[in-house]
């Protein structure tokens, strides 16, 4: 049986295209079954949606071999996820309007998803998963159909609402999310870039005549791919460079990152104190505690974007908790665990850091 | 519970606590060697100036409590931070703080004159700014044991791997402790105190 579902499919497959209801009724007239359907039916305008289109049943007892899913207008810069045992090609072509993906401006995308040469049988389920953005001028309420067909050997299933038994699987918009872009926690300082969120930057106030000083800030990446902090420029400094700091014992060492800071999928790195940051040479000026200093971000992949730092008073490094309310170290809130775990480790540390000292002392000269 | 598994687990807790502690032991019965390396701290041939003209020797260490830090201006975050820390102890000690006296010895003597290093700790009450010939640094850094090395940047610049350590040094010059990078302001002022008090 499936050898001859295969030598049928090809020149079958050639048949599947944009769908009118009509063409499709052969096989779809059987009894009505389970339908095509999203395993998650709601998503907030301008969110990120992943959409798990469910395929019930085969076509009047005929296993399926190629599912073909058209992203509606409103949805955009779509991703499909590959399949095992299926072959997975895209369709792209031009938006109805583009969108504005924060200063980029997208005029096309992927606009159909097609899963072919698998081998889906009538007694089985399957789910076909793709990724993209709801547009943030859709109102909630509205519904997105995701016109979807599933061919087989002999003919084709059409989930395209042509009549009631064959509803398109649909997304309802539910209400922006904060700031209407779909991400969590948004806030006021919070800046995003595509998948990127840019929070609690800052930098400290200088000393006189300091020709540098460090910029901080925290990464997340909410999106499935991975992306890198490839260069930073700002007005304040003649040169900004990207840099790793790290304790050895008590020695601080600090690295320039050549290529940059990866910022892994789904994961949220921090520049702070002790750690990464974002180092401002050849100072124009000194930063003075109340300003701000702009520092334009480069990552590979989510493009540039600019960012205000706060200048910070001096000494207010926060890595540790310590705040620029100098009543917090007083009372010893904040970071409080830190340190007790520190102490207790301090010693021990200490003399390796010591002998170390002394070993370094000698080869410096 | 199987026995076998019980006796695992209490093996496996009883790592758990003897590594930190095997480590304050060395500390605790190894005397000898904290003796070795603390032994002359701060104590060599050195010859530096401070930014208010005066000379800068082990001799300096005499007559009254110091607490000493290595440092340099192109210092990002360390230094800053740690003069910010310090002005704040001062803040916090008032009178406590006696005859204490602070010094900021530049690692980087080529770009630090006393001019730029006067000015950048002037902010800091009480705090000292030293530098000097790059020879006469390196013997200081040799002396106080601190780490100090050049690390190269883009463009034939180059910044500075240093400790980031306080040092504190008795009336008599003598080693007494140490404070380090964003230690807890709870166990620093109690050094601190102590040191004053002598």
């Amino acid at each position: 049986m499936k050898t001859l579902i295969a030598a049928l499919r090809g020149p079958l497959r050639l048949s599947a295209r944009p769908l009118c209801a009509g063409a499709v009724a052969l096989l779809a007239a059987g009894p009505a079954l389970a339908h095509a359907t999203l395993e998650e039916g709601e998503a907030p305008v301008g969110a990120y949606a992943k959409v798990v289109v469910n395929i019930p049943h085969g076509c009047d007892g005929q296993a399926t071999h190629t599912v073909r899913v058209e992203l509606p207008e409103g949805f955009y810069a779509a991703k499909p996820m590959p399949k095992p045992g299926w072959e997975l090609t895209t369709e792209t072509g031009p938006y109805a309007a583009p969108y504005d993906n924060h200063g980029h401006e997208m005029t096309e995308g992927v606009r159909a998803i097609t899963w072919t040469e698998g081998d889906l049988p009538d007694a089985w389920f399957d789910q076909f998963t793709f990724r993209g953005r709801v547009g943030p001028k859709l109102s909630a309420g509205d519904r997105l159909d995701f016109v979807t067909v599933q061919t087989c050997a002999d003919g084709q299933v059409a989930w395209d609402g042509s009549d009631e038994g064959h509803p398109a699987p649909a997304l309802t918009l539910t209400a922006a999310q904060g700031d209407g872009h779909g991400h969590h926690h948004a806030a006021a300082d919070e800046v995003e870039l595509g998948d990127l969120t840019i929070r609690d930057a800052f930098a400290l106030a200088t000393p006189p005549n300091a020709p540098v000083a460090g910029g901080f800030l925290t990464l997340v990446n909410e999106g499935a791919a991975d992306d890198r902090l490839i260069a930073a420029r700002s007005d304040v400094a003649g040169r900004v460079e990207i840099h790793e700091m790290a304790m050895e014992g008590d020695v601080m060492k600090m690295r320039e990152l050549p290529d940059g800071l990866p910022i892994p999928a789904g994961e949220t790195v921090e520049l702070k104190p002790g750690g990464y940051h974002i180092m401002f040479m050849d100072l124009k000026g000194p930063l003075v505690e109340g300003e701000t200093a702009a520092v334009t971000l480069v990552f590979e992949t989510a493009g540039e974007v600019e960012v205000q730092l706060p200048i910070k008073a001096r000494g207010a490094a926060g890595g540790h908790g310590h705040g620029q309310d100098h009543g917090m170290l007083r009372n010893g809130e904040g970071g409080k665990a830190d340190h007790a775990s520190a102490a207790e480790a301090g010693r021990p540390v200490m003399t390796a850091a010591l002998l170390d000292r002394a070993r370094d002392a000698a080869r410096v000269n | 519970m199987t026995p076998i598994r019980k006796r695992l687990l209490i093996a496996a807790a009883a790592l758990a606590v003897a590594t930190p502690l095997l480590g304050a032991a060395a500390w605790q019965f190894l005397p000898a060697l904290r003796a070795e390396a603390e032994e002359g701290l701060g104590r060599g041939d050195y010859r530096l100036v401070s930014a208010h003209g005066s000379v800068f020797t082990e001799d300096t260490l005499e007559g009254a409590p110091s607490a000493v830090f290595f440092g340099f201006t192109h210092c990002p975050e360390v230094c800053p931070t740690t003069l910010g820390e310090i002005s704040f102890w001062m803040e916090e000690l008032g009178e406590e703080a006696g005859d204490l006296r602070v010094f900021f010895v530049t690692v980087d003597p080529e770009r630090d004159t006393p001019e730029v290093l006067g000015d950048y700790v002037s902010w800091v009450d009480r705090v000292t700014a030293v530098t000097g010939e790059p020879a006469e640094i390196a013997k200081a850094i040799k002396a106080f044991k601190v780490y100090a090395a050049k690390v190269p940047l883009g463009e034939g610049g180059y910044t500075m791997d240093h400790s980031a350590l306080v040092m504190l040094f008795d009336a008599h010059g003598r080693y007494a402790d140490l404070i380090r990078y964003q230690e807890d302001p709870a166990t620093v002022l109690p050094k601190l105190r102590k040191l004053v008090a002598g």
